[in-house]
């Protein structure tokens, strides 16, 4: 349960990663991103995978460090694919992501 | 001096990378299968599939076993007990047979059904999982030592493709995510970077833990100053469990088991036990040999304990505390391994390996299309170009039509047939050399073309075959919750996918390419006018 969440945590990282790039940027929403927006994504894109990465690690830290490099293998070919045959569905992405992670929490507490 | 060192490094890359990248491609797609290793040799024996997950305390197996064994095998210089696991749900009971003077000791490899204790049915001979396992670094027809050289010298030379190309493709972090399909050449080049990129840490760490398994081959030198006897006494060192126990002539009626293990529970009550091993049950030499399980801890080396089997007395541990070295060294080969690995990460693993095969064969493509596009229309292309391409065909398009083979032979051929194993390996062989014989003829695109076709038809049909042949498919699997074989044929079906995928891709290629073709001496007939 808690390396599901580390991998959506490592996801929404990348995903902060990818729409720092201006040509990924603007095929999902159609605009050019100005600086402050760039420099947000950016800084959320490495606080997210940090915390990725803790969450990984307080799951063993051996085993934990491999889940990570696996994860981080997932999610690039995951939004690589997205954004070349999908970019559309980036932006439902959006929404999608914090929720499941949400899902995820709620039901790690409750079950 | 930076444009010089750049242009270095882009050769390096290049050569080092064409030089062995096939029997690189090779390596890595055996070792990339290997990871599902024990759930091949599952599936390859229906047999054991009907075996419901294990209930039993491994106390009582381990009695279960001895005992079989003790009643089959009074006889054999060797026990050999393996308990059932998450990927293994059968107990494994084999025993070793001398043989006369000069001949290697013979197995006979035995199963019981954890749940009843009674002896499996209708098992078939197989190699499973075990054949890409020594396929990954024992090539195959072959001697041992001559191709792990060879392995070691293609890991050496994949450790320098993959350093220099950090170097030369320096843009790879920056364009991450950049994937373009319609832009002919460069669309490789994406492929490339991509598959290289994304699993840039296991790559790396795949290809120098890789070395480090054999690296007391390699570099023998420190266990050969540190030890009088060299290698043999560093391994005597190392692997105690792995000493030659003569046989005495002096009988035993049964050995001490009782009095072994209540020791053993006694004193390391939580240790869940891997296997236990029994040399020379019949005489006074008979050994008891305890491997302990790791679990997930990244350790490759099991701790071990060993008892007299006549007093049931404790002789000899190992790697109950490892040293620091040794938690590296086995650490490394551990994740090189992935023998720890619950489903999800090797899952994980198996996507990383499928991306260095990725990675592998669009190097290998792309070379042979800058060349292609460098000739002129007059020129003919060279013998190198061939050669390079027919191989491309030959290995990354024939590799999974003959692991295809492979399966179809496990399911087909007759189950009392002689020395059946090896006539699935030569099956996988044959499958591969007749591939390799069609691309010598046809190597365009239209030998590509049939080939993802082939490959489609035949691994969409292999669930067909599978169910037709067992009693299980795809929707018992799943209703009986048998996920690891439930995924063999959903793994199947996507492998289809792709190849189809490709082959409709390629088909609209060919068909464009025709078109080209037609078209020009119009063209230049209208450009004339």
């Amino acid at each position: 349960m808690m390396y599901s969440f580390a991998m959506l945590l490592c996801l929404g990282a990348f995903y902060a990663f990818a729409m720092t790039k201006t040509a990924h940027y603007k095929s999902v929403f159609g605009t050019r991103p100005n600086q402050v927006q760039t420099q947000r994504f950016n800084r959320s894109g490495w606080i997210i995978i940090l915390l990725s990465f803790i969450v990984n690690l307080s799951q063993g830290v051996g085993y934990g460090s491999l889940m990570f490099c696996g994860q981080m293998a997932l999610s690039v070919l995951l939004l690589a694919v997205c954004l070349t045959y999908q970019p559309n569905w980036m932006r439902s992405l959006l929404y999608l992501l914090p929720l499941s992670g949400l899902i995820v929490v709620v039901s790690g507490l409750v079950f | 001096m930076k444009e010089s060192f750049f242009r270095s490094m882009t050769w390096l890359h290049t050569w080092v990378g064409l030089l062995l990248c096939w029997l690189l491609f090779l390596i890595f797609f055996a070792g990339t299968i290997s990871f599902f290793r024990h759930e091949i040799s599952l599936w390859n024996q229906p047999a054991v599939h009907s075996i419901d997950h294990n209930k039993q305390q491994q106390q009582t197996l381990i009695e279960s076993g001895l005992k079989y064994l003790d009643r089959a095998a009074p006889e054999a210089n060797r026990w050999w007990i393996g308990l059932p696991s998450n990927r293994q749900p059968e107990l494994q009971v084999s025993h070793r047979h001398t043989q006369g003077e000069g001949k290697r000791d013979k197995w006979i490899d035995e199963r019981l059904d954890p749940n009843t204790l009674s002896p499996v049915e209708g098992l078939i001979e197989t190699k499973g999982g075990n054949f890409f396992y020594r396929l990954h670094f024992d090539l195959h027809y072959m001697d041992r030592k001559l191709a792990r050289w060879l392995v070691c010298f293609a890991s050496l030379f994949m450790l320098i493709a993959l350093i220099s190309g950090i170097v030369i493709h320096k843009r790879i972090f920056k364009d991450l995510f950049q994937f373009r399909p319609q832009k002919g050449v460069r669309a490789w080049l994406d492929a490339h970077n991509l598959s290289s990129v994304l699993a840039l840490p296991f790559h790396l760490m795949i290809t120098y833990t890789g070395l480090i398994t054999l690296i007391f081959m390699l570099f023998p030198n420190p266990a050969e100053t540190l030890y009088e006897d060299g290698l043999k006494g560093f391994r005597a060192d190392f692997y105690p469990e792995r000493q030659r126990i003569d046989a005495s002539d002096i009988k035993v009626n049964y050995p001490a088991f009782t009095a072994a293990f209540t020791h053993f529970y006694q004193n390391w009550p939580e240790q869940k036990i891997k296997r236990v091993i029994v040399d020379h049950p019949s005489n006074a030499a008979v050994n008891i040999k305890i491997y302990g399980d790791n679990g997930t801890l990244i350790r490759d080396e099991y701790p071990y304990w060993q008892y007299s089997g006549t007093t049931g007395e404790l002789l000899k541990t190992a790697r109950l505390d490892p040293s620091n070295a040794e938690v590296l060294y086995g650490g490394m080969i551990a994740v090189h391994s992935g023998r720890l690995a619950h489903p999800g990460l090797r899952w994980l693993y198996f996507i990383c390996g499928i991306a260095g095969c990725i990675m592998i064969a669009s190097g290998c493509i792309m070379w042979a299309k800058r060349i292609r596009e460098r000739l002129k229309p007059t020129q003919t292309a060279s013998f190198g170009l061939k050669l390079v391409e027919t191989l491309n065909v030959a290995t990354i398009m024939g590799l999974p039509l003959a692991t295809a083979g492979f399966f179809y032979a496990n399911r087909l051929l007759p189950a009392d047939m002689v020395a059946r194993a090896d006539n699935e390996v030569l099956t996988f062989f044959l499958v591969w050399l007749a591939t390799a014989l069609f691309t010598c003829v046809f190597r365009d695109k239209r030998a590509w073309h049939w080939l993802a076709y082939s490959n489609a038809v035949v691994w969409l049909l292999l669930p067909v075959c599978n169910a037709l042949t067992t009693d299980g498919n795809l929707v018992t699997y799943i209703l009986d919750g048998k996920w690891i074989l439930a995924s063999f044929d959903l793994a199947f079906i996507a492998t289809a996918l792709v190849f189809y995928l490709q082959a409709k891709k390629l088909a609209a290629k060919v068909t464009v390419n025709k078109r080209v073709v037609n078209k020009s001496p119009r063209a230049t007939a209208e450009q004339r006018a």
